[in-house]
């Protein structure tokens, strides 16, 4: 029973695949992103932000100093997911366990990956990739993994597209680790030490396309934020201090209990 | 749609909240933050204990933080993380109050104690906002609902339970009722001789004959004879069986006599695969589907080999007696609560037990076991029922509410008066347990109204529930107050979901001042509640055949009904039915094809096989096959099969496989085939001369070259295929069109639902929705709506939907048309879970409510008056509670000066007005005088009756006590109860109460209570008399307790005596020989009616510093005389602790005990026990390390086990290292870990580089490493290795 628990709360929390018991596909990696992006339904490929290897890898120029992004997220009450991720200018790596503990005697559903990216800025312009191991430990242990491709313009109004999956591999075999391209549209706008940013995303172009947006308001110190897409609501915050940030999200989902992700951000 | 307006209102709040200008901020973070990885190598049991798994890294996270930020001096952010505790346990809340406005965004409470207006106590997630203008007060809310409300009441420390023991299932009528349930009973045997706590054994024993063996060879579980005869005698655990004592001893079974039997053959297939090492597909598993026809069988015939052994006694099983014992579910019943009614068979409703026709049925309590004994007619046991009502003794302050309650969600209620957390009781949000900090009293009431998380482990919730509201206040206006408030569940229900969306809406409003010198306030609103939470439950859709087959197995013809529910099978007369717990895959049959061997299911969540290669298969566990989308079904729903060309064809919502009849298993040879064209959803299919023609919900398509190609008159839904000849028969809404091998069409059956069709000796029968109809007949052979038919041997077989009672029969035609009734064919007749809608109008609750509260003071008596009104169906929001009520009430409280305090009040109220109409007349006087002794009068009459003013049921409480201290003597006499005037009955009791000093140092006191009641048993009088003495002679401080207990139950003469003494002597301390010698003595004696009991206990403490010896010597005896078993025990004790180095702490323990029990039909047994315990400390003075050894030695378990701990604070860090060896049973187990813990600064300089410093002095860093060894008694040596490092902040 748990484990139909699981895999509910794994779709419910954006899965795409859910095969042989192993977390399948993007979802893993859409679940490392910090607590940011999730505040804003995910919405964000036009934006730079500290979360930029999982959103936007052609962001990463533009990245400052050094950043160590840690994301929690209590799955539904029914999965833990921890990641880690530290990033530098054009380049940013980051490790990711999801973990159901033991559902029944001998069943356990654990899964790791890693994502590496990298990226260059041309002018207004930046260009990256990124490559993604996923890697299923329980119950049925495989090796899959995807490369992508991203740009980002910033103009007065940035875009971003992302084309996740180039070149893929599923872990499950039989099973595809479809190609999906998405395109971001955002606006960000800072006057008189206000922060406001507007973002808008079509995921998956010519496949099932959905839209999702998000926005937020702040200043140096604090952020609220709110998002909508695929039928849920994403609200949070960020209160930063000292080197520190700290980034959580609420996702409200019709049905199923409450969904927190929090991230914890160090920036030296 | 609410979500989007959550949005929106968030964006709006968030602007209001930050739309301004300069940012100045004054924040506080305070928490920790960890990161930790850790990996091991070796054994997984090893590791696994460390929560780790060979080779893989884990990480694991840890967040806390508190936060408080203010801005602009008008924006306030409170959030408050613990990643250890689940997302209902965060907190975060946004609040910007700059008057005139207020807004709020987070987690907040509406409607909390005293401000609700319609609302009452509901903690939110969402944003609310008002603006507070001179004249006017506006506030809205916009909220998602977090929680569900609930609410428990627990009277005194006593739980209330009711049991029904019935023949038959009450939910499945026909089927035989669960073994706690039936009025059977409990299956026991009377014990020749009797039971002996602690002395007499009792196991199962298996009868280990060459019967035995044959029989199980038969059975296909020959290899389990070694395992068997290793063991034929295994012990009961003692929450198997209890030993009932009424007159003799019988021992009675806590589980079925057929679940003992089974888990001994389980067992004995365990260890088969334990010695044998037997993993994977080799391990032998139990071979039957439990409870099934042929386990039933098996186990019948297993337990005559079978006996349940008390000592050597042997009780076999074919001598299981029944009815006499029905177990009520709890434990210590208390005497005097137990309601037994009886229904006899043939009747519908429940008479009393007491009632003069049921005098052959009779009953009694055994309390302590929860257990009524019963003596009924043996005709009673055909069809008759016993409803047991009882009250059982709960202990303790702690009350369960259930997982997962939302914080701060709690209001709790003691006798009508709020309690408050942290000072009365405390709460466990996520265990949902509550805790007083004082008990409750027997008759006091406790209630708890709370909200229980939506989703998680919480309650499962069907929608998306939110709150809206809009308050407006104006002031001026005598404190006008109106209130709109609507609770509404969002989203549509789909055929799954189990109730009806609720909308619920009050409407409210309060106004309040003062007039004439008399203060007012008055309060009116009204509900609309749709589908509330107690009436929203959508009725079940009714079951229905949707396919029959016929299968042929070794032992015969098996005719198959697959069904919304599952499986049916039918052989010889009987039927059986199976469902996922038995084997399928899913729990919906849509189609069936059987074939040579096996049987192919489809099912909602994919293929089932199973395999008829044995007698009985479906009975056995290894004959069913789950193959599901996982495995490469290609599709989740398996819709259809079809068989020819030597294949065959199975249709899913998502395509089509072919495979051969042999590969039915394994999936990955299958050849997938798309379905046509926009994916129409298959309902049947058929092989016809090399072409696949499919059914839809769309028309006919025929497969040609790889293409799919619309056939016949396109667009009916299909619901059923055949072939005759040349010519494919299809079954659709609008009758019966034969498609022929020429391409022409031909409707034979025009202008009515046909669901399915069915070749029988060359003849056609179609099932329809008016009917079973054979080919050409112009009546139906079965009347009513059939969805399936099929042929078998005996006959045409059909089935249809269950009728609005939810019966759903099977037919048989042969010669002439058989019914199978639902008691026959065990088919549940709902679909369990499938539901339908029902109409609002008929599920919709309206109500109104009106308050009336009068207050003014005369001199010095301060009066209330008040009226109140509650039409039936009112409900507040968030409060549980619908009946109507009416009343007038007022109250008079004298305030003056002076001893005497008096307060005077009644009320009159109806409830019930407009249905049963239900009158109450009370009155209250409280007197309480104190200008001497103290005088209590409490009268409160009570009237009540049918109808608003028919008083017919008059009664008083009264309460009378006096009482005084005057120095160490104080005294009281007290008598409470209630009389009722109606039937001139009267129940109460007098007590009283005295204590004074006797003599010096002692101190006697006395009570005593006895009840009387005009009418019925009047229960026990009791005295008890305490000596409480304490004094100091001869160097000896002595205190000495002596208690008697007399109990007499006002039935009979005889009284029970309790008598308990407690002595114990204290020596001050005496220097003997150079040794400070402090010794004690205590000694007890206490005697009830079933056990008398003495025990002695020495210690003595001896002190030649530096070293400290302390010696004890306890020594007791113990006697039942029912049982005649006596007891006696000595324990020796000795410790030895020196402080004579400095920096080293030896000390020594050991500790020893004997237990002797006796019995005269029992050899003495003696059970000893031996610990000893080597410790030693080194803590060097100025060495900043300790070190603690500890060496322990167990007997009987035979354990040593030595552990080392050595910590070391350094400069900057610490080390700690943890070690640890224990020996048992011939295994050993080592264990060794070092933790090292340092500033992050201090290591940058270890290592060499600059200290970071500044805001780097709150990181650390720790490492961690650890090795396990184990060397099992038997088998290979096992170790793992692990480290870890742990990363931390703290802020």
């Amino acid at each position: 029973m748990r484990a139909l628990g699981i895999a509910a709360a794994l779709l419910a929390a954006g899965a795409v695949a859910v095969g042989q018991g192993v977390v399948g596909g993007d979802i893993l990696f859409d679940l490392a992103g910090g607590g940011r992006g999730a505040g804003m339904a995910g919405a964000g490929l036009g934006l730079i932000t500290p979360d930029s290897l999982f959103r936007n890898p052609a962001a990463l120029p533009w990245a400052k100093g050094v950043q160590i992004l840690s994301t929690y997220a209590n799955l539904y009450g029914a999965a833990r997911l921890g990641a880690v991720s530290v990033g530098l200018p054009n380049l940013a790596a980051a490790g990711i366990v999801l973990d159901a503990g033991e559902v029944s005697p001998g069943l356990s559903f654990r899964t790791v990956g890693a994502a590496v990216g990298a990226a260059v800025r041309l002018g207004p312009i930046g260009v990256g990739g990124r490559a993604r191991l996923l890697r299923p430990v329980a119950p049925v242990p495989a090796v899959g993994g995807a490369l992508d491709l991203a740009l980002l313009v910033r103009g007065p109004l940035h875009v971003g597209v992302v084309w996740k999956g180039v070149l893929s591999r599923s872990p499950v075999p039989g099973e595809l680790w479809s190609p999906e391209l998405g395109v971001g549209l955002a606006l960000p706008v800072e006057a008189g030490g206000w922060t406001l940013a507007l973002a808008c995303d079509l995921e998956d172009v010519g496949g099932t396309p959905s839209v999702v947006i998000g926005g937020e308001l702040g200043v140096a110190w604090l952020l609220v934020r709110a998002g909508y897409g695929r039928g849920e609501i994403f609200v949070g915050g960020t209160v930063s201090w000292s080197l520190f940030s700290l980034d959580w999200a609420l996702v409200l989902h019709p049905v199923l209990a409450p969904a927190l992700r929090v991230s914890f951000t160090v920036r030296l | 749609m609410m979500r989007r307006l959550l949005v929106a209102c968030f964006a709006c709040v968030s602007a209001t909240a930050l739309a301004q200008e300069a940012p100045p901020f004054d924040l506080t973070v305070i928490g920790e933050k960890t990161w930790t990885i850790r990996i091991g190598l070796g054994s997984a049991g090893l590791l696994s204990g460390e929560d780790l798994s060979p080779g893989q890294p884990a990480l694991t996270q840890t967040l806390r933080a508190e936060i408080e930020g203010k801005a602009l001096g008008f924006i306030t952010l409170r959030a408050s993380f613990n990643d250890q505790l689940g997302p209902g346990f965060q907190e975060f809340l946004l609040i910007a109050d700059r008057a005139p406005w207020k807004g709020e965004l987070g987690r907040f409470v509406v409607g909390a104690e005293g401000e609700g207006l319609g609302v009452y106590n509901k903690r939110v997630l969402g944003a609310r906002a008002s603006y507070a203008g001179d004249g006017i007060a506006v506030g809205a809310v916009l909220t998602r609902l977090e929680g569900i409300s609930e609410t428990r009441a627990f009277r005194g420390e006593r739980g209330l339970g009711e049991t029904v023991f019935t023949v038959k299932d009450l939910d499945e009528p026909w089927r035989t009722a669960p073994y706690f349930r039936a009025v059977e009973g409990l299956a026991y045997w009377s014990l020749r001789v009797p039971f002996v706590e602690d002395l007499s054994r009792v196991n199962l024993r298996v009868e280990g004959s060459l019967a035995l063996w044959a029989f199980l060879a038969d059975w296909g579980l020959a290899f389990i004879q070694e395992d068997l005869s290793e063991e034929l005698v295994t012990s009961l655990a003692a929450g198997e069986f209890l030993v009932l004592r009424d007159g003799g001893d019988d021992l009675a079974l806590r589980v079925p006599p057929s679940t003992l039997a089974r888990r001994r053959v389980q067992a004995a297939i365990d260890a088969h695969n334990t010695r044998l090492g037997l993993t994977g597909s080799a391990r032998k598993t139990y071979p039957f589907v439990a409870e099934s026809e042929l386990e039933t069988r098996f186990l019948e015939r297993l337990s005559s080999f079978l006996a349940v052994l008390v000592d050597e006694d042997a009780y076999p099983f074919p001598q299981i007696q029944f009815r006499r014992y029905l177990a009520l579910g709890e434990r210590d019943v208390i005497e005097g609560s137990v309601e037994v009614w009886i229904r006899l068979p043939g009747e519908a409703e429940f008479r009393p037990a007491a009632d003069p026709a049921l005098a052959r049925f009779t009953w009694t309590l055994l309390p302590a076991e929860g257990v009524v004994r019963i003596s009924f007619p043996t005709e009673f046991f055909t069809d008759g029922a016993v409803r047991v009502a009882f009250a059982y003794r709960r202990e303790g302050s702690a009350f369960m509410l259930g997982l997962s309650l939302v914080p701060g969600s709690e209001r709790v209620y003691k006798n009508g008066k709020p309690l408050a957390r942290g000072t009365d009781y405390t709460v466990d949000y996520e265990v949902g347990m509550l805790i007083l900090f004082t008990p409750l009293e027997p008759e006091e009431e406790l209630k708890v109204d709370f909200e229980r998380q939506r989703g998680g482990l919480g309650v499962v919730a069907d929608y998306e529930r939110s709150l809206f509201g809009l308050g407006v206040s104006v002031p001026g206006w005598d404190s006008l107050k109106i209130g709109l408030y609507r609770a509404m569940d969002f989203g549509a229900p789909v055929p799954t979901t189990r109730t009806m969306p609720n909308a619920h809406t009050v409407a409210a409003l309060a106004v309040a001042g003062k007039v004439n010198g008399w203060s007012y306030s008055l309060s009116l609103a009204g509900s609309e509640n749709v589908f509330p939470a107690d009436d929203n439950a959508r009725v079940p859709s009714p079951n229905q055949v949707n396919a029959i087959a016929s299968a042929a197995a070794p032992d015969g013809e098996y005719t198959v009904f697959g069904h919304q529910n599952g499986l049916t099978a039918y052989k010889d007369g009987t039927f059986a039915g199976y469902g996922a717990a038995h084997g399928m895959s899913g729990r919906t049959v849509h189609a069936l094809l059987s074939l040579p061997g096996q049987l192919l299911v489809g099912t909602d969540a994919g293929l089932t096989v199973v395999r008829l290669t044995e007698p009985a298969p479906f009975d056995r566990v290894r004959s069913w096959g789950r193959i599901g989308k996982a495995d490469g079904v290609p599709g989740t729903e398996v819709l259809a099969f079809a068989r020819g060309g030597g294949g065959v064809y199975l249709a899913t919502e998502e395509g089509l496989a072919a495979f051969s009849a042999g590969d039915a298993e394994a999936p990955k040879k299958w050849e997938k085939i798309a379905l046509p064209d926009g994916k129409p959803r298959p309902t049947a299919l058929l092989w016809r001369d090399g072409q696949l023609v499919l059914g839809t919900r769309e028309g006919v398509f025929a497969r040609t070259e790889g293409e799919w190609v619309p056939v016949g008159e396109a667009g009916d839904r299909v619901h059923a295929l055949l072939l005759r000849g040349q010519e494919v028969y299809v079954a659709t809404d609008n009758g019966i069109l034969v498609l022929g091998g020429g391409g022409g069409t031909e409707w034979i059956v025009v202008g009515k639902t046909v669901y399915d069709l069915a070749l029988h000796e060359g003849v056609l029968w179609y099932a329809a929705e008016d009917g079973l109809w054979r080919e050409g007949a112009r009546s139906p052979a079965v009347e009513g709506r059939m969805t399936a038919v099929g042929g078998s041997p005996s006959g045409v077989w059909a089935g249809g939907e269950a009728d609005e009672a939810f019966r759903l029969d099977l037919w048989r035609v042969a010669e002439r048309a058989e019914r199978f009734p639902q008691s026959r064919t065990k088919i549940d007749g709902r679909d369990l879970a499938r539901f339908q809608d029902i109409p609002a109008k008929d599920h919709t609750r309206y109500g109104l409510t009106g308050n009336l509260t009068l207050s003014r003071a005369f001199g010095d008596w301060q009066w209330e008056v008040a009226a109140s009104s509650r039409v039936p169906g009112y409900e507040e929001i968030g409060r549980s509670g619908r009946s109507d009520s009416h009343g007038i009430a007022f109250t008079a409280r004298y305030t003056g000066q002076g001893p005497s305090h008096l307060v005077v009040s009644g009320r009159w109220g109806v409830a019930d007005l407009a249905t049963r109409p239900t009158g109450r007349l009370t009155g209250a006087l409280d007197w309480r005088w104190s200008g001497g002794p103290v005088l209590e009068v409490s009268l409160t009459p009570t009237a009540t009756g049918r109808g608003a003013v028919a008083f017919d049921k008059l009664e008083s409480g009264w309460r009378l006590r006096i009482s005084d201290k005057k120095g160490a003597l104080t005294w009281g006499v007290t008598t409470s109860g209630t009389a009722s005037l109606s039937d001139l009955s009267a129940a109460g009791q007098v007590g009283a109460n005295l204590s004074f000093p006797a003599v010096e140092g002692w101190t006697v006191s006395g009570s005593w209570g006895r009840p009387f009641r005009t009418l019925g048993r009047p229960g026990e009088e009791t005295i008890v008399l305490t000596a409480k003495g304490e004094g100091e002679g001869g160097g000896i401080r002595w205190t000495a307790t002596v208690q008697e207990t007399l109990r007499h139950s006002l039935d009979t003469d005889a009284w029970r005596d309790e008598r308990a003494a407690n002595l114990t002597l204290r020596r001050g301390t005496q220097r003997i020989w150079g040794t400070e010698v402090t010794p004690t003595f205590s000694g007890s004696w206490t005697t009830t009616a079933t056990e008398w009991r003495w025990s002695g206990q020495m210690n003595a403490d001896l002190v030649q510093a530096p070293v400290l010896l302390r010696l004890g010597v306890t020594v007791g005896q113990g006697f039942r005389p029912a049982t005649e078993r006596s007891d006696r025990s000595l324990g020796l004790s000795f410790s030895w602790e020196s402080s004579q180095w400095e920096g080293v702490r030896p000390s020594l323990r050991w500790s020893r005990s004997w237990t002797l029990l006796s019995h005269p039909r029992y050899a003495d047994q003696l059970t000893e026990k031996e610990e000893v315990a080597l410790r030693a400390s080194w803590e060097p003075r100025g060495a900043g390390w300790r070190d603690t050894l500890t060496a322990t030695w167990k007997r009987p378990e035979g354990s040593l086990s030595v552990t080392n701990r050595l910590s070391w604070l350094l400069d900057r860090g610490a080390v700690s290292s943890d070690s640890s060896l224990t020996l048992k049973g011939g295994a050993i187990e080592a264990k060794v870990g070092v933790e090292l813990g340092l500033p992050l600064d201090a290591l940058l300089a270890a290592l060499g580089s600059r200290p970071l410093g500044g805001a780097w002095d709150a990181w650390g860093l720790s490492a961690e490493a650890g090795y396990i060894l184990k060397l099992p008694r038997a088998g290979e040596l096992i170790h793992a290795l692990f480290v870890g490092a742990t990363f931390a902040v703290k802020f």
